[in-house]
């Protein structure tokens, strides 16, 4: 028995299985196929999977971007849309109260006191605005006028004329219980110009929170220490819009 | 009886030219998807591919695992194929490169393999030398998966240590400790198993 060599055993493995042949069972074909079935299905399947993601991404995001405008012109106290909702809207008590009183904060304290202040004090003397109420209190038929009334459409603006009545009857009959069940709404449009310019500079201060550009900016001012951030926002009366990217090397910055 | 040999060796070339030619035509079908082509490349390929990995597996199964990735990843990237070198190398690189990858993925999971454990049957070869090849290729099987691997990629594949290393992840001394206990263990099986048989026949 003579000892083999590296070659020696090196040539023999390579001769021998170098070009070897062995026939693979049937079913290696049978699972290359079906998994190359899967495959291609799932490559079909993704592209549709995709679009359709991106499609209601696009749909969410423009609903959201249209529906944000009346809520900011609400926000501003516009009397178009603060008036049908006394009608439909009644909040619970604890709210209502707080809402003519909220220009001085200082008043609430307890339930009885913020009575006693919507009954007597602040329709008449806080909001100038009130004096159309105590107008309308005085005679009622004279707030018809106020309502633009054409006399053809005469059927349509009587619905209309009708809302004012019954609001300013809440406040013409019997204060001291209306006060604590009705949302003093009509408040809101009544203000003087005082309290219309800190009504804003308050929803101003909301609106910082509220949009998601803002958001946006918190964190990355947060996240992103450069003067120029990642993705920035600026506030418009239409919402909020991309006023600057900063890609390191891609800068775009709108002017202010 | 010369005449008969030529002819046969005639009629073989002829084979292997056909052969050839039809992987190249199948190649273009493969690439647009042709179920059928694809079925016809590895019918033609298949069992050359078994050869090569039914030696870097432990045993049939893994060989056939191997095999069925191996092709698979044929298929995806037959477009990537650039005519260079044969169609059958690039395959057979394919299926090593699987190979190598299977032994590394069994590696991370601590996939422990008892060497001692029993071997299903080896398929039918269609070499004539059945018995020998069986023998030959349980030996290799039988080394533990390092070894295996850094003897067939470099006594037949023909790496180099270096490439075996960067190929495995270890060292090139490693590579070649490997190789030397490998060879170590396959003598001496050869000479329990064979004894002066196989040593007449080398020479």
């Amino acid at each position: 028995m003579r000892p083999i060599s590296d070659k020696e055993l090196d040539k023999l493995f390579q001769h021998r299985l170098g070009n070897l042949e062995i026939e693979p069972s049937g079913a290696v074909w049978k699972k290359i196929s079906v998994r190359m079935d899967q495959k291609r299905r799932k490559k079909s399947l993704f592209p549709i999977f995709w679009m359709a993601a991106a499609s209601i991404t696009v749909i969410i995001a423009t609903g959201l971007w249209y529906f944000r405008s009346p809520q900011v012109i609400f926000l501003h106290g516009s009397t178009d849309s603060a008036k049908p909702i006394l009608d439909t809207a009644q909040p619970e008590p604890s709210i209502l109260v707080e809402r003519p009183v909220s220009p001085d904060k200082t008043l609430i304290t307890n339930p009885s006191d913020l009575k006693l202040v919507s009954s007597t004090e602040v329709s008449p003397e806080q909001y100038t605005g009130v004096q159309n109420t105590a107008a309308a209190e005085a005679e009622l038929p004279l707030i018809e006028p106020v309502v633009p009334v054409a006399e053809s459409a005469n059927r349509l603006n009587q619905v209309q004329v009708k809302k004012t009545i019954q609001v300013l009857s809440r406040y013409s009959d019997d204060q001291s219980a209306l006060d604590a069940n009705q949302p003093d709404k009509t408040a809101k449009f009544d203000f003087s110009d005082d309290g219309i310019n800190q009504y804003e500079a308050e929803v101003r201060k909301q609106k910082k929170i509220r949009s998601i550009g803002s958001l946006v900016n918190f964190v990355m001012s947060k996240v992103d220490k450069r003067e120029d951030k990642l993705i920035e926002f600026k506030e418009s009366d239409e919402g909020s819009e991309v006023s600057g990217i900063n890609l390191g090397l891609v800068k775009i910055k709108s002017k202010k | 009886m010369q005449l008969i040999g030529t002819s046969g060796h005639l009629k073989l070339k002829a084979w292997v030219l056909d052969r050839t030619f039809m992987i190249d035509s199948l190649l273009d079908k493969c690439i647009k998807g042709d179920r059928k082509a694809q079925e016809s490349l590895y019918k033609a390929l298949a069992s050359k591919m078994m050869g090569v990995c039914m030696r870097y597996a432990k045993d049939t199964f893994e060989a056939e695992d191997i095999l069925q990735m191996g092709f698979l990843k044929v298929f995806s990237k037959v477009s990537e194929f650039r005519g260079e070198g044969s169609f059958e190398g690039w395959v057979r690189r394919i299926m090593v490169n699987t190979a190598i990858e299977i032994y590394r993925q069994n590696l991370r999971s601590l996939n422990v393999v008892d060497l001692d454990e029993v071997y299903d049957q080896t398929p039918s070869t269609l070499d004539a030398d059945k018995l020998e090849l069986n023998d030959l290729m349980k030996l290799v099987q039988q080394l533990s998966n390092g070894y295996r691997m850094v003897f067939n990629m470099y006594v037949i594949e023909g790496y180099s240590h270096k490439e075996i290393a960067a190929k495995l992840g270890i060292s090139e001394g490693a590579s070649k400790s490997q190789l030397s206990r490998a060879r170590s263990i396959l003598k001496d099986k050869i000479i329990k198993m064979e004894g002066l048989n196989y040593a007449s026949n080398i020479g």
